[in-house]
């Protein structure tokens, strides 16, 4: 699909000419004898955090301007960096502040929105009156750093088609089905993976809490689907899921859980818990159970609540305990997942979390975190000391990640 | 499995000891009270038991049995020596409940509070009544168990079609985007409900029948019985829907429309290319449709697309929620305009604390902004008002509205006969 949303990353594929950043710069220098009534507007869409960073969403950001510079003297730059420039002449600041308004509500959970606008402190706009010498002469720079930036970008973009390669085509029904059938037969012992989630005692010492098993995705992919990338469809990489279960059940009825000195904690759908080999799991480790946490995820328990509540009676009743997983800081302002009464939540933290650190937002995750008991959070996919940081300034102290 | 360690039910009870009570028929009634069909607020596990303890006292091995079945009714098996007091039992039970309609309204209506038969000769009935009960309660059990049942998941199979796989899904995405689905768009109609159950429409939800195009298209495939997979072919539903909104020659989008779509779906070309086609009016009388998997398997683009959509004057709904989840997802906090909740007839079961919680959910989203859904009974639309919603949706909703419109035509027709014979009055003076 050729769509607007890939035009944002293209920009930079073309040729230096044709570079949206030249073709502003080329704009500042036909208006530099005429600045009377010209100024510009940069918006920072850069600075936005990653998960906010997407080319559909920038696309449909800029298009916000298309009306007005229809009807009006006001050109829109959409930059390599993704950031958005405007140069209006004698536009009334009245028609075009509505227009910026709604696109930082389009980014109105971001923290890069959280300033009053026009402020000081605001970084998501800058306004340049062109007609004044020292904002043109600033402008301009800027435009030529941009420009330089965005040249850079172009010349790295041989390394970026082979990133793309690296991730792959999507994965659409077509692959699937064959996927599917490599997946239910793959020799998968040497493919899974633990990684052990610890509880941080006072002294900086950390003493196990589990040791999670579960099958490393990108190994997978190298066996069974090399040039797919299995993550591009959220429902179809599911249904792998599905059967990704049923193989990593078998392996652990394998390894005698009773004789392991840790618990375990397996990720597993809904569906497979309560399908007919995790019952025989379940029987073979018996009274076993109580070692073992099973890891739901939110998405799956949303889809059917019926069966999340069905699955954790059943799963209770012999002995194992349940841990929400999926969540993410964002996600837990928007729900209180303690109402879902499970043993352990996992909260994912991320490096798109970095710099999240105001009040409002940390003071809501904070409530959360208390309400769900302390003792009960894990904060996962830690890899930095940030992160740690970022759980100990909640209260929390149960970590899991590549950081120790 | 756990059949066989399973109490009978009142129900069963009730069946074995009518059966038994054909040689013992002469001389004894059976008393029938239908506190099912009270309003839901007066027939909470407490009213039934209290209704219960005035019979209670009369039972005894030789002259009265009672049996209170699950929906809440009563049976009680007697011999008629002492009807005397069973009449006046009857009497004190109705008095609990005399600001009930099922009996401040029984005359008008002719729906009866309760039933006497003479055991001797109405016998039959009395069989027929009781069984009837009973295969509903384990229709009822049925469905609740059946999840793990193999044996039920073979009896969906051959009902229901085989299961669909990938390659199926490929196939029917494919033969989807080619062909005209017009003739499978269905449209209910959300409607304010008032005490007097007329009417008052709302939106209409606008959706591609998947029942009607399974039974069309793919007789042999539960499009069902893998979410995941279902989810995808949303996606390519989503797409035609949008085509055919866009081509109004299709399908008639009069008044205000709702209809449900994908996160992703509102953030691709083809909602973009939709929104360019459609007035900035008709923006403002759509309801666009989220479903709360949807948003929270990628919670970022969802706060970035409703962000969007309501900028541009639509408005944002959160579909299916239960008694489960309504109070873990915040519609406010999500920033939703509206809110639907799926009926189910467990609602009136779940006691006091499932009322309150109703009660203050509606509160707080505002009871305009609360949808009940699936409602295929009038008990919904009771239940419904009783914490306190005022607009629904379902196979009942759309049946007040045919009766509604009858009503009308009979209204037009019988002013019609009025002004000619006032004519015809006129003429002949």
């Amino acid at each position: 699909m050729a769509d607007r949303a890939a035009r944002a990353n293209d920009a930079f594929a073309t040729s230096p000419e044709r570079l949206e950043e030249n073709i502003l710069l080329a704009q500042m220098e036909r208006l530099r004898g005429h600045r009377g009534g010209q100024y510009a507007v940069h918006l920072h869409l850069s600075a936005l955090k990653p998960i906010n960073r997407q080319a559909h969403f920038i696309d449909i950001a800029s298009r916000s301007f298309e009306s007005l510079s229809a009807s009006q003297d006001c050109h829109v730059y959409r930059l390599a960096n993704l950031d958005i420039a405007l140069i209006c002449n004698n536009v009334p600041i009245d028609d075009l502040d509505p227009v910026i308004d709604k696109v930082r509500a389009l980014f109105g959970e971001d923290p890069l929105t959280a300033a009053e606008p026009g402020s000081f402190e605001d970084r998501f706009a800058t306004w340049y009156d062109l007609s004044n010498d020292e904002d043109y002469g600033t402008f301009h720079q800027i435009c030529e750093d941009l420009a330089a930036a965005a040249e850079a970008r172009r010349e790295q973009q041989v390394q970026d088609v082979k990133q793309q390669e690296m991730e792959g085509n999507p994965l659409t029904p077509v692959e699937l089905g064959t996927i599917n059938r490599k997946i239910l037969k793959v020799p998968l012992s040497d493919l899974v993976r633990d990684q052990v989630a610890v509880r941080v005692v006072p002294g900086g010492k950390s003493e196990i809490m589990f040791r999670e098993f579960y099958v490393s995705v990108s190994d997978l992919r190298d066996k069974v689907a090399p040039k797919i990338n299995l993550f591009s469809n959220p429902w179809l990489f599911q249904y792998l899921t599905e059967s990704l279960d049923r193989r990593i059940i078998a392996q652990m009825a394998q390894r005698e859980i009773g004789n392991m000195s840790e618990s375990v904690s397996l990720n597993l759908n809904i569906q497979s818990v309560l399908g007919r080999d995790f019952q025989m799991f379940a029987q073979q480790i018996g009274e076993h159970a109580n070692k073992v946490i099973i890891e739901l995820q939110i998405v799956d328990i949303f889809s059917d609540m019926n069966a999340y509540i069905f699955a954790c009676e059943k799963l209770r009743a012999v002995g194992f305990r349940i841990l929400i997983d999926g969540l993410n800081p964002l996600a837990v302002q928007f729900f209180d997942p303690s109402t879902l009464n499970p043993d352990f939540i996992k909260i994912a933290w991320g490096p798109e979390f970095v710099g999240d650190d105001q009040e409002r937002r940390a003071e809501e995750v904070r409530e959360i975190v208390e309400h769900a008991g302390r003792e009960r959070v894990i904060i996962a996919r830690v890899d930095t000391e940030e992160a740690v940081k970022w759980g100990f300034s909640l209260g929390v102290s149960h970590f899991q990640g590549y950081f120790h | 499995m756990a059949d066989n360690q399973r109490l009978p039910s009142q129900e069963e009870l009730l069946v074995n000891y009518v059966h038994r009570l054909e040689k013992l028929k002469r001389g004894r009634s059976v008393l029938h009270v239908h506190l099912s069909a009270l309003r839901p607020f007066n027939r909470r596990e407490q009213h039934i038991r209290a209704a219960a303890s005035n019979l209670e006292n009369l039972i005894g091995a030789d002259t009265g049995q009672l049996f209170t079945l699950r929906n809440g009714d009563l049976f009680f098996v007697y011999k008629n020596s002492i009807k005397p007091e069973i009449e006046n039992a009857i009497q004190k039970i109705k008095f609990m409940f005399s600001d009930d309609p099922l009996i401040s309204d029984a005359t008008e209506h002719g729906a009866s509070f309760s039933t006497n038969y003479d055991a001797e000769t109405e016998y039959d009935r009395i069989l027929q009544q009781v069984q009837g009960l009973a295969k509903a309660e384990k229709r009822r059990e049925d469905q609740v168990k059946s999840r793990m049942d193999a044996r039920a998941s073979l009896k969906a199979k051959q009902q229901q079609g085989e299961p669909l796989t990938p390659d199926v899904l490929q196939r029917i995405e494919d033969a989807l985007s080619r062909a005209d689905l017009s003739n499978f768009v269905r449209r209910q109609f959300i409607c304010k409900i008032d005490q007097n159950l007329i009417p008052e429409q709302g939106f209409s939800e606008l959706f591609i029948s998947i029942q009607d195009l399974r039974e069309t298209m793919l007789p042999n495939v539960n499009l069902l019985s893998n979410r995941w997979l279902f989810q995808h072919l949303t996606q390519t539903l989503d797409r035609r829907m949008l085509s055919m909104l866009a081509k109004t020659d299709r399908i008639t989008i009069s008044g205000e429309i709702s209809f449900n779509i994908n996160v992703s779906t509102l953030l691709a070309p083809e909602f973009l290319a939709f929104d360019d086609n459609i007035t900035a009016s008709r923006r403002g009388a759509m309801v666009i449709e989220l479903q709360k998997e949807d948003i929270f398997s990628n919670l970022a683009s969802y706060l970035f697309a409703r962000e969007f959509v309501q900028a541009k004057g639509y408005r944002v709904l959160l579909d299916g929620l239960t008694v489960q989840t309504m109070d873990i997802i915040d519609m406010r906090r999500l920033g939703a305009d509206l809110a639907k909740i799926v009926w189910h007839p467990d609602m009136v079961d779940g006691g006091e604390s499932v009322h309150s919680r109703l009660k203050n959910f509606v509160t707080r989203c505002g009871a305009e902004n609360v949808v009940l859904i699936r409602c295929d009974a009038r008990e919904a639309v009771d239940f419904g008002h009783a914490v306190g919603i005022q607009h629904f949706q379902g196979r009942y909703i759309e049946s007040l509205i045919a009766e509604d419109g009858r009503r009308r035509d009979l209204m037009k027709l019988k002013r019609r006969i009025e002004r000619n014979e006032s004519e015809d009055v006129e003429t002949s003076m």
